[in-house]
C-alpha cells in the first residue's frame, strides 16, 4: 500500500495551493474616491497623489452652453501624501466658492485574505474655508466661512471584481443663509465592479436625511480607467459642489430629470522612496 | 513432481516482488526532495529604476530517479518594497486574482550524477505558466546535494510579451520587457510516510 501511494508521486506535477500568508486585500477601491466622495482606499507611506477633479456644467443645457461645457465648469485641484500606510493628510482649491479644504484619511481596519477582518473600515474628515469676498453684509469672520465634514467608511472587496461602501457622512456649517441648516446628514452607498483589467464601473449615490426643499440626493455614475500610477474617472453626477459637505447642503439638481452633468477625475499616484522589501 | 515445481516458481516470483515492494520505495523516496520556502526573484531593469521582486514561498519538488522538477510560485508573495508598485504588478500586470501562480514542470535532460554530492552544472527542460500562458523553456542550473538535502539555484530570462503580460503605455513605472528570473531553494528529503 504505502508503494503504490509513492508510485502515483512519482514524475508529478505539484498541484499548487495558495501560500498561506495572511496579508490585506489590495485595491478595495482603485481610487481615494468612488466618484466624487471618498473611498475607503488610502495612500500608502510616502506616496503623493495630485488629483483634478473638473465638473462642467449641466448637459441638459443643450446646444447652447454646448452640453454643459461653455458654463458651470467646476475644478478641485488636490495633493495628498501618505504619512503611514494607515494615515493621508491632504490639501485642496475648489474653484466654485473659492474653497481650500485640508483633509485627513485614517483606515482603522483592513480587510485580510483570510477573512480574520472582513471590512475595511476607514475614517475621514475635513475642515474647509470659503475664500469668497463678503456674501453676507455686517461681520463676516474667519470662523463664519469654516465648514467640517466627517465620515466612517466600511467597505468589503466581495470578489475580485466586486467592492461595495456604505459610509455615513456629518457635515457642519459654522454660518449658512437664513432658512439653512447647520448640519448635514447623509450615508453614502457605492460600489465599483471591475469590467476587465483596466477598467472598472462605479456607482456612488448618498441619500441625505431630512433635506431642504429643492435639494437632491447626489447620484454619479462613472467608468474608471486604471493604469498603474494614473486613475481616470469619467463620469456623469448631480452634483456640483465638489466638497462633500457642498454635495449635501447643494445639490440642486435632480439626476433623474436629466440634469446631470459630464465631469472627470484625474489621480496621478507617485512613490518616492524605494525601501528594501521586508515580506 | 511438476506442481510442486509449480508452486516453488510462484512462490519465489510472490516473494521476489514482496522484496520489491518493500525496498523500493525506501530507496526510490530518498531520491525525492521537497520545500515550501525557496527563494524566488526577478529583477527589472532599466536606464530609470531598477528594482527586484522578492518571495520566500517558492514550493517545489526535485526528484532525482527520474529527473523530474516541478516548481511553483504563489505570485501574490512577491514583493517589490514599494506597496504601490507591488498593487500594480499584482492587480495590472500579473492579475493575480486571475491567474494566482508561475508554475514549471520538467525534466532534467543533461546526464547527472543522482549519488554524487559535487556541485552539478544540470539543464532541464519542461513547461513554464505564468499569466495563463504555457511555453517550452529550456533553464540551466546547479544542483548538489548533501546529506537528506538538495540545493538548487537556477536563472534564465523571461520575456514579458511571451507570456502577453503587458505593459500599459501610460505609467509612470519602468518596466523592461525582459526580466531575469533566479531561483535558490534548499530541498529536503521527503520521509517515507
Amino acid at each position: 500500500m504505502a508503494g503504490t501511494l509513492a508510485q502515483n508521486a512519482y514524475g508529478q506535477e505539484l498541484t499548487p495551493h495558495l501560500a498561506h500568508v495572511n496579508k490585506p486585500v489590495k485595491a478595495v477601491f482603485k481610487a481615494p474616491t468612488v466618484v466624487l466622495a471618498n473611498s475607503v482606499k488610502n495612500l500608502y507611506k510616502s506616496t503623493l497623489n495630485m488629483s483634478i477633479y473638473h465638473t462642467f456644467g449641466l448637459v441638459s443645457s443643450g446646444v447652447k452652453q454646448f452640453y454643459g461645457l461653455d458654463q458651470g465648469a467646476n475644478v478641485r485641484l488636490g495633493l495628498d501624501y501618505g504619512i503611514s500606510d494607515n494615515l493621508s493628510v491632504g490639501l485642496s482649491r475648489t474653484s466654485i466658492g473659492k474653497i481650500v479644504t485640508g483633509r485627513f484619511k485614517y483606515s482603522i481596519l483592513h480587510q485580510m485574505k483570510d477573512n480574520s477582518v472582513p471590512l475595511e473600515l476607514a475614517m475621514a474628515g475635513n475642515a474647509s474655508i470659503t475664500t469668497i469676498q463678503k456674501p453676507f453684509k455686517g461681520s463676516y469672520t474667519v470662523g463664519d466661512r469654516m465648514s467640517f465634514m466627517y465620515e466612517l467608511m466600511a467597505a468589503r472587496k466581495f470578489s475580485p471584481k466586486l467592492s461595495l461602501q456604505v459610509a455615513p457622512i456629518f457635515a457642519h456649517y459654522n454660518r449658512v443663509y437664513a432658512g439653512q441648516k447647520n448640519n448635514y446628514f447623509g450615508v453614502g452607498l457605492s460600489g465599483r465592479y471591475k469590467l476587465t483589467g483596466h477598467t472598472a464601473l462605479a456607482i456612488e449615490y448618498i441619500p441625505e436625511v431630512n433635506k431642504a426643499q429643492g435639494i437632491y440626493n447626489t447620484f454619479s455614475v462613472d467608468l474608471n480607467l486604471e493604469t498603474g500610477g494614473h486613475v481616470f474617472q469619467l463620469f456623469f453626477t448631480n452634483a456640483q459642489d465638489l466638497t462633500m459637505q457642498g454635495m449635501l447642503r447643494n445639490t440642486r439638481n435632480n439626476f433623474w430629470a436629466g440634469d446631470f452633468r459630464f465631469g472627470f477625475n484625474i489621480n496621478r499616484i507617485f512613490w518616492f522612496k524605494d525601501k528594501p522589501s521586508d515580506n | 513432481m511438476s506442481s510442486n515445481h509449480r508452486l516453488h516458481q510462484i512462490l519465489s516470483i510472490f516473494i521476489c516482488l514482496i522484496v520489491i515492494f518493500i525496498m523500493s520505495p525506501g530507496k526510490v523516496l530518498a531520491q525525492i526532495y521537497k520545500t515550501e520556502h525557496g527563494y524566488a526573484q526577478f529583477y527589472s531593469r532599466s536606464t530609470l529604476e531598477n528594482f527586484t521582486g522578492k518571495s520566500n514561498y517558492l514550493v517545489g519538488q526535485v526528484n532525482l530517479a527520474d529527473s523530474s522538477v516541478s516548481f511553483y510560485l504563489d505570485l501574490s508573495t512577491l514583493s517589490t518594497g514599494v506597496k504601490l508598485r507591488d498593487e500594480h504588478m499584482q492587480e495590472e500586470f500579473l492579475q493575480t486574482d486571475k491567474y494566482p501562480f508561475a508554475q514549471f514542470y520538467g525534466k532534467i535532460t543533461s546526464p547527472f550524477n543522482p549519488a554524487s554530492t559535487d556541485t552539478q552544472h544540470v539543464t532541464v527542460k519542461g513547461k513554464f505558466k505564468i499569466h495563463g500562458v504555457s511555453r517550452h523553456i529550456t533553464v540551466n542550473g546547479i544542483l548538489k546535494k548533501s546529506p537528506h538535502q538538495l540545493f538548487i539555484h537556477a536563472a534564465w530570462k523571461l520575456q514579458l510579451p511571451d507570456y502577453n503580460i503587458e505593459i500599459p503605455k501610460i505609467l509612470f513605472m519602468k518596466v523592461n520587457k525582459v526580466q531575469a528570473i533566479s531561483i535558490k531553494a534548499t530541498l529536503q528529503e521527503k520521509k517515507k510516510s
